[in-house]
This record gives structure tokens, C-alpha cells and sequence, in this order.
């Protein structure tokens, strides 16, 4: 741990030897040595599709996307406490759930015509092979919905829906409607099954299919394509190599812009930018439109780094990125036009360090009407370096009542740092924070705060170093070796749909290697998290 | 006799005699099931769970005096026209639900109707009372319950203080790890509630659409119930919550177009452009499911836990009030926080009272009203929006639940009542069994009756 410049002592001692901070798994001391294969991966429960990955998956299956009104319907899932909506054990399942995926699936199989239920044209065949034809109808609806061949036992009961079906209904459509919103309801569709180690064994190496399935929900937040099953039914995802090649393959598919939307919505805040409400007192120029673009450059800065594949360090560094008209001019560019069209455009470099300074990140760590530097602070120390400051104690309000508000923010904020149990953390959070003050609001460069104060953006933090701006910081955080470590466990935990535990620290070591040793590739860091053990193998139930 | 009978034109006008021209109820046109018949049984009871976050401007609200004679204090002025149908408490105590920790949104809402603390690891709470009581409706009313909020959570950034957000976006818990999840699409409450009735149907028809459903449901509780035996522990529980939710569905497919809700304008929109629309038709939405006795029982989130929301239909001075309701009202930053925060309250206040006259304008076959033999409670998260109190509760409780609880007055219990208990007692009023709930409630509360 380096301490470029030592901030007011005690405070800094405390948080030096513990007091705040501390990094998720102290306890761990890394060994960066592994066995070939780590004695406990985890184990993700049956874990339920959640809503983006059940829309996602009835586009992919039928080619088009489900009406409208299927979103309306599928009850949002919350962000879970790993701070994702994909962790299993929080993807809960109410009574209230079936009757709306029944509605759901009324709706989506209402959309579909003959041609995009039975593609291949099974159901097109002779009188006499009827009973043949209807099981290779559902036999391959099965196997892409169910993303594995079905067992022909199970199959033949939902071959006797499409018969009976038809028998009611006189029509192959009414009929394959009726047998896809069965598929659409059934378990091995609303779950994602993987199966239990052998007897006397704790771990379990997944199968193909399975294997299949992690990648897929996890780069695409979708189904496995015919390829992906293809390469399952070869065996083709068992080995690194395979791994690797389908996780490259499916980096350069269009729908890897899930990874932006989901695990970047999640981790960088994107998504928040939908639950804002700027101050129209405050922010006269804050808009729908306004809103919208933010949105959009955020997520085009981010994809930047899976198509092109950069080093993701430049995410908190890179003063070029992705721009309309409407962002250029509240970035206070002159001369870039195009209207809606976006273009990647040189920044101010003295303004601009990545998603740092994105209007839309900025917007999010604010309240509706000013900047909060401590929310800012805590988001930079808890999402980026991983140091999850403790909970404010019951009496932190208190403190917070007694501040004179007249003063400029910083002396406001010492105030509370006065008092020893909030010191220790809120030095951090708070000169973090404050490096990033030069930015209102919504995001919008400023000298001069709202209380009238000119904007101090000095600092330092022990742990993460000192700069002069928010430029300064950015490369202190780019700078810590925290960063490429923190980068691995929120994906991970994305990846694996689980917290992780301290058993996991030699994997998330390994992972963070490799990733580092690619110079922080988005590429690096997928590959080495799907052929890591914990994405290729899974614990028993604890005895 | 018709499958669906239509309701007498002496009820039809004695409804519409007692309508008040309230700005979101329709008049009345629909009746519940079952109450056209000569001589029934006392009419049912029901009951509703009202949350509104961000606590209260307590001077404002708790009224000075206690007692049948109280004086209505100012954010209850609204309530005048329900104040006899109504009980105002105070010095309820929930502080069962804290932690020694912040985060006392995520603690206040998840213990709002679970008397529980969260817990930090992930989702495991209790029961809530909507959802003990629910449980003894199943198969009564097509609905079990109805949860109703009206805004969707957000889907980014993590919750109070480190807890899921399952705690802050939820009041209700089906089981410990199962919150159930609320619609805030009045179309979709409208589908979710009346879709079943088969309206425009031919019996032929319905028969033919409940085969149809049943099919599919056959099919998918076999291959489920094939699947559980091949699974191990954790993942078989998950199974269960599969297994529960289509013998769920199950049973409502069986009631399919068994209603007789016959005035139900199925043509109606309810497309809504503001949040007061909204709040609107999901309260007129609550009484239909009421009047049509499609459930007894209904929780509804009013706002999000910790809703930055501006009230800017509201004025103070004359001005919108353009304040974030959490952080400048609540947490008193605004200089004139108090007398905006006591008119957002009034405005629940006001809410509150016109979902009771809605109710009390509905007439059930012995004269009496819908809120007469109803409960609706209403309360909030925490008690002053600073100070994050779990104790010194304030609540409304209207209705009558057919005659067993004496309102008209205000009770304040100082603190020597746990919410638990209030609520032990509101589920022996809806017919239940119980003498506990949760870890506090070891009776009924004193003085209700």
C-alpha cells in the first residue's frame, strides 16, 4: 500500500490499520499459486432468468422481439446486495410469478405465426407421420429453449400437448402455440439447471450444455445460439481452448452489448441514469433528451472497450470518446455538428478522464439538486477499488444535523469528520469525492460550487495516493493495484451469479493475472473468468 | 340460474346515492359475487396495507389529544369526512426491525409489515401479516392478495446501507426469501384483476378456455414434479416456489369466468400520465378489486423507500414544491421543510380519506359498507423522516371490520404496544386463529375494541 502523501495522521491511521475500508477478504493472503483445480468452485442455486435475460432469450429464440407489453408484465427483480440483478439465491420466485409468466407467454406466443414456432418446417409433413413430425417439432423447440437436447420421456409429454392441442384446435399454429407457451412455463425453461455431483464426490465438472449456458447468460444475457449448442453437442467446451474460442467468438457477436447494458448498467451506474430527476429549478437545462444521451454515450464509451478491446484502464483515463451535438455542447465543445449522429471526438483533455467524467456517472452520484461528493467518493472507493466502507453508525445522522451549512462543503464535511467513528471512513469517501467537484449537479464543469465556494479539487487518500484534480485522482486509481482486482470481483460476481466468499480468493488471483498480464483487455479478463474452476465446476450441497 | 346475475337496480341506486363525487371513483356500477343472494352470511371482511415512506412531519401529524373527542391536527384535516369510520394511533412501537446500524429505510420498510429485522446476507425476513391472512383466503376469492406500488424499482446502484434492495422495493413477503412482487401498470392491475372473468364469453367458451389453460398447466406441474425428485436441497426449495405458483394458477384458471362483475367497462383505458393519475386509478383499481370481491386482502406501496420525488403539485407559498422529498424534506435540509413536508402528508392524508369514502360508498346487501367491514391501515417506514424512528409510530386505521373495532377516536399507546400486536390483533378481526405474530407480537393489542 503506498501513501504518496500522508493526509491528517490519525485519520489515516485508522483507516491504515483497519478502521475503514477494509478490503473485502483481509483475511486472505495471496499465495498466487493453484492447484489445477480449486477444491470448493461454489455453488449457484437453480437459478431463475431474470426479466432482461427472459426477454433477451424469447428474442433470441424466435428471432423477434417480444411485444411490448411482455416487458409490462415481468415483475422487475431487485438489485440484489452483490449489487447485481442476476445473483440466484435473491432471484426469487412468488406465486404471483407464474400467473405473470403465463400472461406472458400467452402474449409472446400471439405474436408468432406458424414460420417462426416451427422454422425447420416439421410440422409440414404427411398425415401418416404426424406423431413423428410433432416430436421432432418439439424436440427441437426443446432443445433450444431448454438449451440441451430434452430426455425423450419428458419430451413425448409435451409432444402430446401439440397432439391434443391440435385435436382441440384443428389448427398446427393454435396447436404449436399452445405447446410453446407450455415450453414457455416449464421449469427447465424458467431455471437454469445444472445437475449435482456424483455420489461421494463434492464438485462436479459442468457439461457442455451447461458450460453452454453459463457463457451465454453471461456475455449476452441470453440464450446459447445453435452454434454455442453446436459446440455443446460436439464437446467441443470442455477444454480451455474451447472455452476461450467460444467466449472470443461470442465477444465479437453483437449481443455481447449485454455485457454493456447488464454488468456495465449494474457496475458503472448506467442504468440508474433511467431513475434520476435533476431539479428542474436548478438544472433548467436538464431533459428527457438530455437524459437520453447520456445514456447513450455512456454505454457507446463503454462497448468501445469489447469491440475494440482496449485496456480497461483507459475507461477512467481516456479524455476521446463517443459524442452527439446535444453532448458535445454541454461539454462546452464548439464546432462539433451532426445532430443525433454520434462521433468519437478529443475531449478537453484538462476536463475529461473516462467514465469519471461522463455527464451520465456524475448525474447518477448526485442528489436531485447538487453534487454529493461522499456519494461519489463511496461509489469510486466501493466500485472501483473495492473497499467497502462499514455502514454509517445510528448516530451518523446526528452528527450530520449539527453541520453548519453556510460553510463550503469541505469545511461541512470535516465537521462530521471530527467525530472518530465517521473519520476514518468519510476521509477517503470525502477526498475522493471532492476531487471531482469541479462537476455540478447533472455533470456540467464548473470553478465555482453551489454554495458560491471555488472549487478545491486537491486531495489525497492513504492507500490510493494524492493528486491535484480529478484528473490526478483518475490516475491514482488507474495507478492502484486495487483496481484490476476489483474489476475481476464485480465480474465475477456477475459472471457467477453469486457473492463471492473468501474460498474464491486464489481464483479471483488468477483471473486478476491474467488480466493483468493482457494489459486489462476486456477479452483477458472474460476468457480467463470462463475457464476459470469456479465457472467450470460446482459444489454438492454442503453436508 | 345465469352464470352471472346481474345486480339489482335497488343496488345500483343505493350505490350511486351515496357517491360522492370523488375526483378518481367511477360510479358504481359492479357487485361483489355472491351478494345478490337471498339471506347470506355476514358480509366478508377485507383489509388493506397503505405504506408511505420517507416519514412524517410528526408535529403536524400526531393530534395533541387523545380520545373519542380529539382534535384533528393539521396534516388530518382531510380526514374530517371519515374521522368517525376512522382510528388515528400513535406510540406504536416496531423497533423489533432495527439493527444496531444504518440503514433504516431498507429496516423500516422491510419490517413494515413483517415486524422483522432485515437481515444483511441476503433476503430472509418473515411472513408479512398481508400474506398470513392471505393464506386463509386461498380459494375464496380469485385473488389471494393484490400488491399494488406505484413506481417500478430501479434497476441499478445498491440499496440502503448495503442491504438488497429486495427490502426497500417490497412490503410483502410470501416466505422468509420470497417477496412478492408488485404491479404498478393500472392496465395491468385491471388485467390482473378482471382478465379472469371471461367477460363476453359463452359458458361453451369458457369452458373451452379453461381445458385450453389446464392443458398447458398439466403438462408443466408433471415435468416439474418429474424434475424435483433428480434435484438436491437448495435447489428443490426453489423448485417448491415453482411448484407453489402453478397449483396457484391452477386454482385460478378453475375460477375462470366463474365471476359476475357485470358492469366492468372492459373498454375503458387506463393509460395514465402523471403520478397522481397513477395513484388515482390504483386506488379506484383497489376498490373495484374490493366491490367485485376479487380479493380480500391488497398492500399498496404509495411511494418508492427513500423517493426523491418533487410533490410539485403541491404548493407552499404559493410555489410547486420542487424540494427532493427524501433529501431536502425529509432530512430536513430545506429551510421550509416543515410546513412542505406536512403538505405532502396531507396529500397522502387526503388520499387516504378518498379511498375510505370510495369504500363507504360501496353498499353491501345488509346496508352496510365496504369500509365498514373493511380495515384499511395505513402507516409509514419510520416516524420522523430525520430521526429514522422505529418507535413512536403513527398509523390510520379505517373501517370497521364489521362492527369489532371502535374508531372515532385517537390512541396513542406510547410505546408500550409493538406493531405485532396491532397486528395480531387486525388478524383476529379478519377471522384468524392467531394469539402471535412475528417476534413481538405476543397478543392483541389493548383498547381496539
Amino acid at each position: 500500500m503506498t501513501v504518496r502523501r500522508s493526509p491528517v495522521g490519525w485519520a489515516a491511521l485508522l483507516w491504515l490499520v483497519g478502521g475503514c475500508g477494509l478490503p473485502e477478504y483481509a483475511a486472505y493472503s495471496s499465495g498466487r499459486g493453484l492447484p489445477a483445480r480449486a477444491p470448493d468452485p461454489g455453488r449457484v442455486v437453480l437459478r431463475r432468468l431474470n426479466q432482461t435475460e427472459y426477454l433477451n432469450t424469447v428474442r433470441d429464440l424466435f428471432a423477434t422481439a417480444p411485444p411490448a407489453n411482455v416487458r409490462e408484465v415481468l415483475p422487475v427483480d431487485p438489485v440484489a446486495a452483490t449489487g447485481f440483478d442476476n445473483t440466484a439465491a435473491e432471484l426469487s420466485l412468488s406465486p404471483l410469478h407464474l400467473e405473470f409468466y403465463e400472461r406472458a407467454a400467452d402474449r409472446i406466443v400471439a405474436n408468432l405465426t406458424l414460420d417462426d414456432l416451427d422454422p425447420e418446417g416439421h410440422l409440414d409433413c404427411a398425415p401418416s407421420d404426424a406423431d413423428q413430425c410433432a416430436f421432432d417439432f418439439v424436440d427441437a423447440r426443446l432443445t433450444h429453449a431448454w438449451r440441451r437436447p430434452p430426455d425423450p420421456v419428458v419430451a413425448s409429454r409435451y409432444s402430446l400437448l401439440y397432439q391434443q392441442a391440435l385435436a382441440d384446435e384443428g389448427s398446427s399454429q393454435a396447436a404449436a402455440r399452445r405447446t410453446v407457451k407450455a415450453i414457455l412455463m416449464s421449469p427447465r425453461f424458467l431455471f437454469r439447471m445444472e445437475g449435482e455431483p456424483d455420489s461421494g464426490e463434492s464438485t462436479r465438472a459442468l457439461d457442455h450444455y451447461e458450460m453452454a449456458t453459463r457463457l451465454a447468460y453471461f456475455l449476452w444475457s441470453s440464450t446459447p445460439d445453435l452454434p454455442l449448442l453446436e459446440a455443446a453437442a460436439n464437446e467441443q467446451l470442455g477444454t480451455i481452448k474451447g472455452i476461450q474460442q467460444q467466449t472470443l467468438r461470442m465477444l465479437d457477436d453483437p449481443r455481447s452489448i449485454a455485457m454493456v447494458e447488464n454488468f456495465g448498467g449494474q457496475w458503472l451506474l448506467i442504468r440508474a441514469l433511467d431513475d434520476v430527476a435533476p431539479s428542474p429549478d436548478i438544472f433548467p437545462d436538464w431533459s428527457e433528451a438530455l437524459r437520453s444521451s447520456m445514456k447513450e454515450e455512456m454505454i457507446r464509451f463503454v462497448d468501445d472497450f469489447i469491440v475494440n478491446d482496449r485496456p480497461m484502464y483507459e475507461l477512467f483515463t481516456a479524455s476521446e470518446g463517443p459524442v452527439d451535438q446535444r453532448m458535445a455542447d454541454f461539454y462546452g465543445m464548439s464546432g462539433v455538428a451532426g445532430g443525433d449522429t454520434w462521433q468519437t471526438v478529443a475531449l478537453p483533455p484538462e476536463r475529461h478522464a473516462g467514465v469519471l467524467t461522463k455527464a451520465g456517472l456524475l448525474t447518477v452520484l448526485s442528489s436531485e439538486t447538487a453534487s454529493a461528493p461522499v456519494r461519489r467518493g463511496k461509489w469510486v472507493m466501493g466500485a472501483l477499488l473495492c473497499e467497502k466502507p462499514p455502514p454509517a453508525p445510528p448516530e451518523a445522522m446526528q452528527a450530520v444535523e449539527a453541520i453548519d451549512r453556510s460553510l463550503p462543503k469541505r469545511e461541512q464535511l470535516a465537521q462530521h469528520r471530527a467525530d472518530p467513528s465517521c473519520a476514518s471512513c468519510h476521509y477517503v469517501m470525502d477526498e475522493l469525492g471532492f476531487s471531482l467537484e469541479h462537476f455540478d449537479g447533472i455533470g456540467r464543469w464548473r470553478t465555482v460550487d453551489e454554495g458560491g465556494h471555488t472549487v478545491d479539487p486537491a486531495g489525497g487518500a492513504p492507500g490510493v495516493g494524492a493528486w491535484d484534480d480529478h484528473l490526478g485522482m483518475a490516475d491514482a486509481v488507474v495507478a492502484s493495484p486495487k483496481l484490476a482486482r476489483c474489476i475481476v470481483q464485480n465480474a465475477m460476481t456477475y459472471a457467477l451469479g453469486r457473492a463471492l466468499r473468501p474460498q474464491d480468493l486464489p481464483i479471483v488471483d488468477v483471473v486478476t493475472t491474467q488480466f493483468e498480464a493482457s494489459d486489462m483487455r476486456f477479452s483477458a479478463l472474460t476468457s480467463a473468468i470462463t475457464t476459470s474452476d469456479a465457472f467450470r465446476y460446482r459444489s454438492g450441497v454442503a453436508p | 340460474m345465469s352464470r352471472r346475475p346481474v345486480m339489482s337496480r335497488r343496488a345500483l341506486l343505493r350505490g350511486t346515492g351515496v357517491a360522492l363525487g370523488l375526483p378518481f371513483l367511477a360510479s358504481l356500477g359492479w357487485r361483489r359475487r355472491g351478494a345478490a343472494k337471498a339471506g347470506g352470511s355476514a358480509a366478508p371482511r377485507r383489509v388493506m396495507f397503505l405504506y408511505q415512506p420517507n416519514g412524517i412531519s410528526v408535529d403536524d401529524w400526531i393530534p395533541r389529544n387523545t380520545g373519542p373527542g380529539y382534535t384533528l391536527s393539521s396534516s388530518l384535516q382531510p380526514l374530517a369526512p371519515i374521522r368517525d369510520k376512522t382510528l388515528v394511533l400513535s406510540g406504536i412501537d416496531n423497533s423489533i426491525c432495527k439493527l444496531p446500524r444504518a440503514g433504516d429505510h431498507a429496516m423500516g420498510t422491510a419490517g413494515f409489515l413483517t415486524c422483522r429485522p432485515p437481515d444483511l446476507a441476503g433476503p430472509n425476513l418473515g411472513v408479512s401479516v398481508d400474506q398470513v391472512i392471505a393464506a386463509t383466503l386461498q380459494g375464496v376469492t380469485p385473488l389471494p392478495s393484490l400488491h399494488i406500488g406505484t413506481a417500478r424499482v430501479g434497476t441499478a446502484g445498491t440499496c440502503d446501507s448495503g442491504f438488497s434492495c429486495a427490502y426497500q422495493a417490497n412490503i410483502s413477503w410470501a416466505s422468509p426469501d420470497q417477496p412478492v412482487p408488485m404491479l404498478v401498470d393500472p392496465q395491468e392491475v385491471f388485467v390482473h384483476l378482471f382478465s379472469d372473468l371471461g367477460s363476453g364469453l359463452s359458458d361453451a367458451e369458457i369452458q373451452r378456455v379453461r381445458a385450453q389453460r389446464g392443458s398447458v398447466l398439466d403438462v408443466v406441474l408433471a415435468d416439474a414434479e418429474s424434475l424435483r425428485v433428480t434435484l438436491a436441497g437448495d435447489d428443490q426449495r426453489k423448485l417448491d416456489e415453482y411448484l407453489q405458483g402453478i397449483r396457484d394458477l391452477e386454482m385460478k384458471i378453475d375460477g375462470f369466468g366463474a365471476g359476475e362483475c357485470t358492469t366492468i367497462d372492459e373498454t375503458r383505458s387506463w393509460e395514465v400520465a402523471t403520478f397522481t393519475d397513477r395513484v388515482d386509478a390504483l386506488l379506484e383499481l383497489m376498490v373495484m378489486a374490493f366491490a367485485c370481491d376479487r380479493t380480500r386482502v391488497v398492500t399498496c406501496m404509495l411511494d418508492q423507500s427513500g423517493s426523491g420525488r418533487r410533490y410539485n403539485w403541491l404548493t407552499h407559498n404559493g410555489s410547486p414544491i420542487e424540494d427532493s422529498w427524501h433529501n431536502d424534506l425529509s432530512h430536513k435540509q430545506d429551510a421550509d421543510w416543515q410546513p412542505k413536508m406536512a403538505a405532502i402528508d396531507r396529500w397522502y392524508v387526503q388520499k387516504f380519506t378518498e379511498l375510505g369514502l370510495a369504500l363507504d360508498a360501496v353498499v353491501e346487501e345488509d346496508g352496510t359498507t365496504l369500509l365498514d367491514n373493511s380495515m384499511v391501515y395505513f402507516s409509514n417506514e419510520i416516524g420522523d423522516g430525520n430521526f429514522h424512528n422505529h418507535d413512536s409510530l403513527h398509523a390510520l386505521l379505517a373501517g370497521g371490520a364489521g362492527g369489532q373495532l371502535r374508531t372515532g377516536r385517537h390512541l396513542d399507546w406510547e410505546n408500550q404496544v409493538t406493531l405485532a400486536r396491532l397486528f395480531v390483533s387486525m388478524m383476529q378481526m379478519m377471522g384468524l386463529g392467531d394469539t402471535q405474530f412475528a417476534l413481538d407480537g405476543t397478543g392483541p393489542a389493548p383498547d381496539l375494541v
